[in-house]
């Protein structure tokens, strides 16, 4: 049945004069596998949507025909196929980004990068306007300091009672809402000072939650430093 | 533009070892940037497809500090 439905198309396709379809979408399928690398993200998505109207043109419009499942699982392969080009462009784009391929050198970078900014942190001066006092409140606060700047030992979880761990976790939470708010407003730059911020806070209630494991409210549970967007991921 | 790098470069699964041992002691800004150059690098370097063992290990890694 497939050998004669073969020959009909083949027949058919002598016979017809038709501008807009010259070959069949097998063939475009295959030329187009092996230009694939070769294409950029927007050529590749503009090809494969052509390739697919024109297998629909070619099957459904000439021949009246369902488009078969082996051209269906090809365009699948290509479109999967172009995915992964798109991801590894961008990917190469990203290891250009950060000075070509990894070594020793990028994780010392990475390590005096953290302690530099710890240190900058640290050597902030007190006296400073209200609104930008009150902003170095919440990140003392978050860090785990006391008003007057000296570092306040967070109790151990262990030697908490569940009220205590209760309250902290409410009260963390309170805290990341309030930053939340305010990161949904804020600059590029801003963004990445209050996710500096975040962490602690998320950091402790993760601490907590491992000691009062199921027993907090899920939204008490679920804070997230937001992840920091450069146009690359999984 | 960054200078050329001398030492010797690490393969996509030395370098998420590594990162995975040095993330507990870097500020929020750097464990991400990290992480997105160890999934950068693993997708350029498997341009076909990622090792699923070394996907998992980075997925592990995002889930566990991101």
């Amino acid at each position: 049945m497939a050998l004669t439905d073969s020959a009909g198309r083949w027949m058919k396709d002598r016979l017809s004069d038709d501008p807009d379809i010259k070959e069949t979408p097998e063939k475009s399928a295959k030329r187009l596998a092996e230009a694939i690398e070769k294409l950029s993200a927007e050529e590749r998505q503009k090809n494969l949507q052509h390739l697919r109207a024109y297998s629909d043109l070619y099957y459904q419009g000439r021949h009246n025909m369902a488009v078969p499942k082996e051209m269906t699982e090809e365009l699948k392969r290509l479109e999967e196929r172009a995915q992964r080009l798109n991801t590894v462009d961008r990917a190469r784009a990203v290891v250009q980004q950060f000075g070509g391929p990894p070594s020793e050198q990028s994780l010392h970078e990475a390590l005096e990068r953290s302690q530099l900014q710890r240190a900058q942190v640290q050597q902030r001066p007190v006296s400073v306007e209200p609104r930008a006092a009150a902003q170095q409140q919440v990140r003392r606060e978050a860090a785990g300091l006391r008003p007057d700047g000296a570092a306040q030992t967070p109790k151990a979880p262990a030697e908490m009672t569940p009220a205590e761990i209760a309250k902290e976790a409410r009260q963390l939470h309170g805290r990341f809402q309030q930053l939340s708010a305010r990161y949904e407003g804020a600059s590029g730059e801003q963004r990445a000072e209050i996710r500096e911020q975040m962490q602690p806070v998320v950091d402790r209630e993760r601490e907590l939650r491992k000691e009062f494991i199921g027993r907090l409210k899920p939204e008490v549970t679920q804070d997230r430093v937001p992840e920091q967007s450069i146009g690359y991921g999984r | 533009m960054a200078e050329p790098k001398t030492e010797r470069i690490f393969t996509p699964e030395e370098f998420v070892d590594r990162v995975a041992a040095v993330l507990p002691e870097l500020v929020a800004s750097e464990r991400f940037r990290l992480l997105t150059y160890a999934r950068a690098w693993a997708d350029v370097s498997y341009p076909r497809r990622l090792p699923l063992e070394l996907d998992n290990q980075l997925q592990e890694l995002e889930g566990a500090w991101l």
